[in-house]
């Protein structure tokens, strides 16, 4: 584990990125107390008003309000919250389905394999944003419906990852030995396999956490995910858009926000994959 | 006079590899109908270059692959057919030490796992009973008690392959194959297994089966040599006359092909 | 008459870990037309003192000391391009993998042409073809014009390091490097392959240098040999001398680890380098 922290932190990049998750973690648990006001309280009486440097600007407002006088700012500290939880249930959902899916194609094979192969590549036949739209049309547009949708069009990357994965593991000796002293499929699957095979996995899953957030806001930005009052960044965004001569604040910060999460995201992955692959192969 | 362990009558293993969907698929003959026994208590050596058919034997020896045709008696009973609780009962009684002492041990595991792994499959025992019992092998095969939560990686070769070692004997089994189990190893090191190897062989009184292409390490072990070429056996005797005597063509090149050091 | 004399070679690899000292000062000779065997087991520093002679020695390795002296030239003072000269036409070298060192994708005769373009421009198309059709005979690969345009996946395991040997030989380099070029090959190959070495050395009078651990490939080529243990040199010897009067402890202990049919005796416990005797504590024995 010491040696793992050591090599990570030789990437300052995948460092920066993990302090921006960091720093995410702790706008999304500690909420109710950075933000100033609550996401939905609305103040007619302050709408519009520009950040706090800028004139016009008051100090109870750090970033500003939008159209009904919410603060901007404590709309997207809790923001954080939804994207955490955006990315969670998705990457979760993904995962979870995906990585049955992989491990038994890859450990099965023959038309077992075939069979799961050729469903992961319907699926990816279709393009990402419009199964997610289809599936969001069906379902009704709200957040948890974008968190499904999402989840579901993820399966099939996550499907592949592990398959591979599990293969190049699968004809190594030490399986043979586990299945030689009586060891159940299903232990040889999720105990002796997965962990030689989880590396990638680790990585797709903290990229994946990226752009399920960038999805998500597509999703809010179409009006098929989040529905008001929920400050969910993307959401934020497209409801400013009207505003973005008058208000541009209202565009740029939840911007920011998502670029900013997705960033660290990535970063993270990439550090994550620099230390993990070539570190567990042979040594 | 010594009990027959394993009686193997026209073994046949052929692969049969796909040309396409209108040729007729090509057959490799790897194991192509032999027939050979093994002794209690011998190391019986199968030798052969690569592609001969030795890994291949092996692997259907322990159940690893399923045979063509033929049988595979192991103490008088037929074993290419049995499952379930008889293969079970097999297993612990017939192991393995692979070749590849890099490939062969779980990354993730803890060397107290990887040895434990059979009896917590195959036996009731404890956690602690288990416990013991690794450490009782680890012993054995020369390793310190402080390497029980180890990994593989921390390691070298040697070491890796004595805990392999363990690993086979954790059931108490009555024949080990060894798959060329000095063959990715140094010199040196090569010679402390070999010792170990021997060593425990009469301690536990075992019957090995060593599979190696190595002649010079196979005629220092060896009671009985079988010599493959191809998928057949060539020759099958005891260690003296394939040295002195050898009667095929292709076990006298062998042997003419081994670099002896002659000043 | 030395073709390459070694003085005080140091490689050393820099990690976080700190300094490998691969190859500690080391010195020795390759004399003309003769074959030096160095043999080690892993860790020796055999392989990095090939690197280190053909320039090859990347980070983190680093030459830090010494001489690498050929016809006069030390190879450690040349700039890159000039070194790249050398490689190929004055000193070649062949590796262990014949399957990875040979591109799949391209036909054997290019790969061996190849080799004649960098080195011997003058020579025109025609007159390169005849050469690689030559040198494919000369190494004892059967139908050299039909073989010409095989691709490397359609060869034996010992046909493959036949190439390798064609290509390391097409420009008739002076010394030929050998990383442990037969331990990947079926024991029958081998010994083809090593009189085939043999017989190259008698015909062009290239120098050999040839990296082993097994003693008994040593036996069949070697003039000279050196043991190397841990970065150091233990003991120089002729090959006669060192089979039949080997003085330090550690060649002592190589060879008696050895199963040697004949020599050591049946199911007897081997002689096993011992991991806790300080080897190096023990005076070079330098013949």
């Amino acid at each position: 584990m010491r040696e793992f922290i050591r090599q990570y932190k030789k990437n300052k990049s995948a460092v920066v990125g993990f302090f921006i998750v960091l720093i995410l973690l702790t706008m999304a648990i500690f909420a109710p107390f950075i933000a100033s006001h609550l996401p939905a309280d609305q103040n007619l009486a302050d709408r519009l008003i520009p950040p706090m440097w800028e004139e016009g600007g008051v100090v109870s407002h750090f970033l500003g309000t939008d159209d009904f006088g919410r603060d901007l700012f404590s709309r997207i500290i809790y923001g954080a919250r939804i994207s955490l939880m955006v990315g969670a249930v998705s990457v979760g959902m993904s995962l979870s389905f995906g990585l049955v899916m992989g491990l038994v194609a890859a450990f099965y094979g023959g038309k077992v394999d075939l069979f799961i192969m050729r469903i992961v590549d319907i699926m990816l036949a279709i393009p990402a944003i419009l199964l997610a739209i289809v599936i969001v049309s069906i379902l009704g547009p709200s957040l948890i419906n974008a968190m499904i949708a999402i989840g579901i069009v993820g399966i099939p990357t996550y499907a592949r990852v592990v398959r591979a994965s599990v293969l190049a593991e699968r004809e190594k000796e030490y399986v043979i030995a586990s299945r030689i002293n009586g060891s159940s499929n299903l232990r040889l699957m999720f105990k002796v396999i997965l962990p030689n095979a989880a590396s990638p996995i680790i990585v797709q899953s903290t990229m994946g956490f990226a752009s399920a957030v960038l999805e998500s806001a597509g999703l809010s930005f179409l009006g098929l995910g989040a529905q008001p009052p929920t400050p969910e960044w993307g959401a934020m965004l497209s409801d400013s858009l009207q505003f973005i001569m008058t208000a541009p604040w209202m565009i740029f910060y939840p911007g920011l926000a998502i670029f900013f999460t997705v960033l660290g995201f990535n970063l993270m992955g990439d550090g994550l994959m620099d230390v993990l692959d070539p570190k567990l192969k042979d040594k | 006079m010594s009990d027959v362990v394993f009686k193997i009558n026209n073994l046949k293993k052929y692969y049969e590899i796909s040309l396409g969907l209108f040729k007729k698929p090509k057959i490799i003959k790897a194991v192509n109908d032999i027939s050979f026994e093994v002794k209690k208590g011998e190391i019986l050596s199968i030798v052969g270059e690569s592609g001969c058919g030795k890994s291949t034997t092996a692997k259907l020896m322990l159940k690893i692959e399923e045979p063509t045709d033929g049988t595979i008696l192991f103490e008088g009973k037929d074993i290419t057919k049995i499952e379930g609780e008889e293969l079970r009962e097999y297993r612990k009684k017939v192991q393995i030490i692979f070749q590849d002492p890099y490939s062969s041990l779980n990354p993730r595991w803890k060397v107290g796992e990887i040895i434990g792994e059979p009896l917590k499959l195959n036996t009731k025992m404890s956690d602690k009973e288990i416990k013991e019992r690794v450490l009782y092998l680890m012993e054995k095969v020369g390793m310190l008690p402080e390497w029980y939560t180890r990994y593989p990686h921390q390691f070298s070769g040697g070491q890796r392959q004595r805990i392999g070692i363990a690993r086979a004997l954790a059931l108490n089994p009555e024949v080990i194959v060894c798959d060329e189990p000095v063959s990715a190893l140094d010199v040196s090191i090569q010679a402390q297994v070999l010792n170990l190897l021997l060593d425990l062989q009469k301690e536990f009184n075992l019957t090995y089966i060593f599979i190696s292409h190595d002649l010079s390490v196979v005629e220092h072990i060896s009671d009985r040599i079988v010599v493959m070429y191809f998928g057949d056996i060539v020759e099958n005797a005891d260690v003296d006359t394939i040295f002195t005597h050898p009667k095929h063509d292709y076990t006298k090149k062998l042997i003419n092909a081994i670099p002896v050091i002659e000043y | 008459m030395n073709l390459l004399e070694v003085k005080n070679l140091k490689t050393y690899f820099y990690s976080d870990a700190g300094v490998n000292k691969a190859v500690n000062d080391i010195s020795f000779e390759i004399p003309k037309g003769k074959t030096v065997c160095i043999v080690g087991e892993s860790g020796s520093g055999k392989s990095i003192t090939s690197l280190s002679i053909m320039g090859l020695i990347d980070e983190p390795g680093k030459i830090v000391g010494g001489e690498i002296i050929f016809e006069g030239i030390d190879f450690l003072k040349l700039k890159e391009n000039e070194m790249r000269k050398v490689r190929g036409r004055d000193v070649s070298m062949i590796f262990q993998e014949p399957m990875t060192s040979l591109n799949p994708s391209y036909t054997v005769g290019y790969q061996i042409d190849e080799a004649l373009k960098l080195h011997q421009k003058h020579l025109s198309k025609k007159e390169r073809f005849e050469k690689v059709v030559d040198s494919l005979d000369l190494v004892g690969i059967p139908d050299p014009r039909e073989k010409y345009g095989e691709y490397p996946f359609k060869l034996s395991g010992g046909q493959r390091q036949r190439v390798m040997i064609a290509i390391a030989m097409a420009c008739e380099p002076k010394l030929l490097i050998a990383d442990e070029p037969t331990t990947a090959l079926d024991v029958t190959i081998q010994a083809q392959v090593l009189d085939l070495m043999n017989i190259l050395q008698e015909k062009k009078g290239t120098s050999i240098l040839f990296i082993t651990h097994d003693l008994g490939v040593v036996s069949k080529v070697a003039d000279e040999v050196i043991v190397m243990y841990k970065g150091h040199i233990v003991e120089k010897a002729s090959a006669k001398e060192l089979f039949t009067d080997p003085r330090h402890p550690y060649t002592k202990a190589l060879l008696h680890s050895i199963p040697t049919p004949g020599i050591t005796k049946r199911k007897a416990k081997l002689d096993t380098v011992d991991d806790s005797v300080d080897y190096l504590s023990f005076p070079k024995e330098i013949r």
